[in-house]
């Protein structure tokens, strides 16, 4: 035998070869084949583009696209930016204005269906029908205005209207301080507008004695829900002391607000309270009577424990609190978010404070990751911690991994406005 | 009368019936020798474009259309309408970029979405332009009530869009 595998030459590496080729062979006698067809995957109607749009990446050294593609219409600075979308913005503008001008000459009707917001907007009168459902329509379409003035008609004529058409139109009002937002077609100038928010002065700017307040007024006994929007509408305009007294109100009365209420008060606790020990005291209070309510804290909550924490100093009994904050809520489930980590970086890192390396722990628990929007502040996030390897750590690698982080997936959606973007 | 007779004078009369078919013109007349052309100056100094420098039977192959749509097609919609507005585009167009436009107006129509193009001279500020574009494309898509887009390009110089003078 040997003899004849040494004049054939082979070594003992093709006999092994032939050894498993020969067992290949008989295994393909015993078993017999079997086709699986897989299962069929359900596909949504745009899976196929999604595939598509994967394999296409952003091309970051290009302007937007809201912008022309030629030489001379890129801008090329900042201030380029800002003034060539701002100045088609008014363009648009023009177009608006003229339209509202002339609107018997828009009424012609070439698209079937009707599209409403080809349409001039309609303007309500005296001598016109108004009836609750105009209210309800505009409610649901978010025209404050248009809402007030229809509400005001209605008031003249007599108009009855439910309560609960009411009480949408006070958390109408109590959310937009009885104000138009700025029109979502404009996206130009709420993405230039925003820049300031969340850095001004948080003053009062909640209006006493408006429309709001009257129509909790002539609510004959006004519910939890009633209670909870003028609370909120009042915190987030910082009309702190009579919210603290309309919660107190409420409590008396036995009335079981919803949790974003609750929220809201701790967001504001340290305007209520000076001190850093009462306001600590004061927020447990209030997280006490959560429990009490037997309502389940949220991801806001925990954002509205922790910004109260950041703004109290640099003592290191605040660190411990922040940290045992997030273990607390982390037990009970709820995971932070962006904002959450922006306000721990907020607590840590200060300006005078002593160096501090959270944010490297920090990177490690969110890196690789697709985050969603949870909290308006989620985006300030990536502001924050860039400012930080620059300024307080002066680190390249870990701003090199801020930067991986911000554009991993859909994660540049976060990076809020133009004003952060172009200080990034 | 000789069966030859017969038929000579049938073949006259065949021909008078052709002449009479022909007198009068049904159709519009097409005037290829003039249409879309343009006579030569003496000076030999009149600027055309590349689109004015080709003739009409040179569309698609040296040149393209100027309005695309399927309204010609066999089943298309909207044949009469969608010539008004692409007239109504034109003029609307010549009139608000006042003296701006170097080249013709493209009208490209595609689902309900119209796109604009054009070449535009660069005499004003691009924030104007800019502002122009915002105006035109919302005017218009109020008027034709569908989304309508711009697509421009820019140029310096006049001299930039001649092909050839004659």
């Amino acid at each position: 035998m040997k003899s004849i595998f040494s004049i054939l030459r082979l070594t003992g590496e093709d006999l092994k070869k032939i050894h498993t080729f020969n067992v290949g062979i008989r295994l393909l006698h015993t078993v017999d084949e079997k086709i699986e067809i897989p299962k069929r995957i359900q596909r949504g109607p745009t899976d196929i583009l999604r595939a598509l749009e994967s394999t296409v990446k952003k091309d970051l050294t290009a302007a937007h696209y809201k912008y022309h593609d030629d030489p001379f219409l890129i801008p090329k600075s900042n201030v380029g930016k800002r003034t060539f979308a701002m100045a088609q913005e008014s363009g648009r503008k023009a177009a608006h204005w003229i339209r509202a001008q002339h609107p018997e000459l828009f009424q012609h009707q070439e698209a079937d269906p009707p599209i409403a917001a080809y349409f001039p907007k309609i303007v309500y009168s005296k001598d016109e029908d108004i009836t609750e459902d105009n209210l309800k329509a505009a409610i649901k379409e978010v025209l404050v205005t248009d809402a007030i003035e229809i509400y005001k008609l209605c008031k003249e004529k007599g108009v009855e209207l439910s309560s609960e058409v009411l009480i949408s139109f006070l958390e109408l009002l109590c959310y937009n301080n009885g104000e138009d937002p700025p029109p979502e077609e404009f996206i130009e100038e709420r993405w230039f507008r925003q820049s300031g928010r969340g850095r001004e002065k948080k003053r009062k700017s909640w209006k006493d004695g408006a429309i709001a307040e009257e129509i909790f007024i002539t609510i004959d006994n006004p519910g939890s829900i009633a209670y909870s929007a003028l609370i909120q509408g009042m915190t987030k305009y910082y009309q702190v002391d009579r919210a603290w007294q309309l919660f107190q109100d409420s409590q008396e009365k036995g009335l079981i607000l919803n949790i974003e209420v609750y929220n809201s008060i701790i967001r504001v606790s340290n305007i209520i309270k000076e001190n850093y020990e009462v306001r600590w005291n004061f927020i447990i209070e209030l997280l006490a009577s959560i429990n009490k309510a037997k309502l389940k804290p949220n991801l806001r909550t925990l954002n509205a424990v922790l910004e109260s924490l950041s703004l109290m100093g640099i003592s290191r009994n605040t660190k411990n609190l922040t940290l045992n904050t997030l273990t607390e809520f982390k037990k009970m489930g709820i995971e932070p978010s962006l904002a959450s980590w922006y306000y721990v970086l907020n607590a840590f890192c200060k300006e005078r404070g002593p160096v501090s390396w959270i944010l490297e722990d920090i990177m490690v628990q969110i890196e690789n990751k697709d985050h969603q929007i949870q909290d308006l502040v989620d985006t300030f996030f990536f502001l924050t911690a860039m400012d930080i390897c620059r300024n307080h750590l002066q680190d390249k690698e870990l701003a090199k991994r801020v930067n991986k982080l911000l554009h991993y997936g859909n994660n540049y959606d976060l990076i809020g406005d133009s004003y952060k973007e172009s200080i990034y | 009368m000789s069966i030859n007779n017969i038929k000579q004078s049938l073949f006259k009369l065949s021909q008078f019936q052709q002449h009479t078919k022909y007198a009068i013109h049904t159709t519009a007349a097409c005037h290829k020798s003039q249409a879309g052309r343009y006579r030569i100056t003496p000076k030999k100094d009149f600027p055309l474009t590349y689109e004015m420098a080709n003739p009409p039977h040179q569309i698609a192959h040296r040149k393209s259309w100027n309005s695309w749509n399927t309204s010609s097609t066999e089943g298309g919609l909207r044949t009469s309408e969608t010539a008004v507005e692409d007239m109504f585009i034109r003029k609307f167009m010549k009139g608000t970029w006042h003296g701006l436009f170097m080249s013709e107006i493209i009208i490209k129509r595609q689902h309900n979405m119209i796109r604009i193009a054009g070449i535009v001279l660069q005499s004003i500020s691009s924030r104007k332009m800019y502002f122009l574009i915002g105006y035109t494309e919302e005017l218009l898509s109020f008027w034709l009530q569908c989304p309508t887009k711009l697509e421009l390009q820019t140029v310096s110089d006049k001299k930039d869009v001649v092909f050839k003078y004659i």
